[in-house]
């Protein structure tokens, strides 16, 4: 998983299920409910390569033993203290680490296809590929209050949609009777 | 949606990929050589060379040199998703870009595949929310033959009634594979979209429904190349190993002479604040274990809350 958590904001991939991320911690780590939690901000692409409203994704699969309100029970425990409580500086600079990384990662990437990607979509959509260039310092502003005040307006329960995946076996034919012999 | 899993021989080229959907962006590492390069010696920012201007036909053009490696890669960027494709040919904008590989002025079907692998090259397709993007990765010294093979079919597709008919059948399969046939098939990058947005746009099926996909036509094809694969609607950047002097002349010589088009207007892609928890199922007779996912309306674009959500862990 480490390159792919050093590259998750950038990437599709699972800014949530990063190992210390938080819904990794407790549903991996220490509940055991799944082994891997995926997700991220546009599953198709990365957070600079869209232009319309985006969604914010965690997926996981369970045993069937534990139900999905368990599951549901589990999340908020996590995403709720997010939307009361500031985090801690420590955790906000490991983040920008983190983010960092994940961009000199993507620039290097596939040859110099990362970096035409966010150059074309930053053209195409913003009219400023220049703006590769400021992306640090525009996470930099992002406070530990700022976290929290976006946290309890975005990550709210009424601003989310759950769609549970239910296993339903189709039902085996009958095999077909042998033809009777004349 | 990825080309790498739609045509025959670039489906190849999908068994480097680490998973069926998505990930454009590969592990490889070029390093830190090129920001620290291109970075005030006493400052530790991220910074890369970046040149931007347009040509008269309104096609953006952005060069970002690096001479870490003697290749390059040339991509142009249409802004036509499959957010804003017809209401009645839902996938069609992922059918569309199988097209672009069908044959142009100069080149005959698959053979804009061959020029690059027979260059030492590889190159990809894909459809994503507002975008279809076509790029290549060549050695260095092929930057001529890329541009000018890509202006060669922005100025014109060769698309015949067969090669249409040929596609749809290769989109329908592939939406059979990746979706219909396969346990947790669209879950939940295509599923989710439709449950959460409540505007058209963003909340139909992009992969496109079978029926509509059979139905496009050969009319279809021609007017939505004619809109929307302009230069005025799109961006062209260059990485990698070349001189931007040179790159400018091959990029006036082969796009400048490029029509613009008459581009519509943006659909309004806005989606209201949502204000109660939404709760859906979906029966999958293949899957074997339940799944979940949870969905949270992102913050706009480029507002101090976006990025405080990309920091979010």
């Amino acid at each position: 998983m480490g390159t792919t958590c050093q590259t998750a904001t950038l990437r599709n991939t699972t800014q949530w299920g990063c190992d210390d991320s938080l819904l990794h911690q407790e549903l991996v780590e220490r509940r055991g409910y799944t082994g891997d939690v995926g997700g991220g901000i546009n599953l198709l692409g990365n957070m600079f390569n869209y232009h319309g409203p985006m969604l914010f994704l965690a997926n996981l699969t369970y045993d069937p033993a534990t139900s999905s309100d368990t599951i549901l029970k589990s999340i908020d425990e996590v995403i709720e203290p997010l939307r009361t409580k500031p985090i801690d500086q420590k955790t906000l600079d490991r983040a920008m680490v983190k983010l960092r990384s994940g961009l000199y990662d993507t620039v290097g990437a596939q040859g110099g296809f990362g970096l035409v990607d966010l150059l074309a979509s930053m053209a195409l959509f913003d009219d400023n590929p220049s703006r590769v260039n400021s992306l640090v310092s525009e996470f930099q502003k992002v406070t530990p209050a700022l976290l929290q005040k976006t946290a309890s307006e975005y990550l709210r329960p009424a601003n989310r949609t759950i769609l549970l995946v239910q296993p339903q076996a189709a039902p085996v034919a009958a095999p077909e009777a042998p033809a009777q012999k004349q | 949606m990825d080309s790498k899993l739609l045509l025959g021989k670039r489906a190849k080229m999908a068994r480097r990929r680490r998973t069926a959907l998505g990930l454009l962006i590969g592990t490889a590492l070029l390093g830190a050589g090129t920001c620290a390069q291109a970075a005030p010696a006493e400052s530790s920012e991220f910074r890369v060379p970046v040149e931007y201007y347009k040509l008269p036909n309104g096609l953006r053009v952005v060069l970002s040199p690096n001479h870490t490696s003697p290749t390059i890669c040339v991509g142009v960027y249409y802004r036509i998703g499959f957010r804003v494709e017809p209401r009645d040919r839902t996938g069609f904008a992922h059918l569309f870009e199988h097209m672009m590989f069908q044959g142009s002025h100069n080149l005959g079907k698959m053979e804009f595949v061959k020029l690059v692998q027979q260059n030492g090259g590889t190159l990809n397709g894909s459809t994503r929310f507002d975008f279809t993007n076509y790029f290549e990765i060549l050695p260095a010294n092929k930057l001529e033959t890329a541009l000018w093979a890509e202006a060669d079919r922005m100025g014109g597709l060769a698309v015949t009634e067969e090669n249409l008919k040929n596609q749809q059948g290769v989109v329908g399969n592939e939406v059979k594979v990746n979706v219909l046939n396969r346990p947790y098939g669209g879950f939940p990058w295509l599923d989710m979209p439709q449950y959460a947005n409540s505007n058209w746009f963003n909340s139909h099926n992009f992969y496109g429904d079978l029926k509509d996909i059979d139905a496009a036509t050969l009319t279809d094809v021609q007017s939505f190349f004619k809109t929307y694969y302009a230069p005025n609607n799109a961006a062209l950047a260059i990485t990698g190993d070349f001189e931007p002097a040179e790159a400018k002349k091959f990029v006036e010589k082969y796009f400048g002479t490029l029509k613009p088009s008459q581009l519509p207007p943006q659909p309004d892609l806005t989606e209201p604040r949502q204000e109660k928890e939404k709760r859906a199922s979906k029966p999958d007779a293949l899957a074997k274990r339940p799944a979940l996912a949870i969905g949270y309306h992102m913050p706009d674009r480029n507002t101090p809350e976006y990025y405080a959500m990309g920091l979010r862990r």
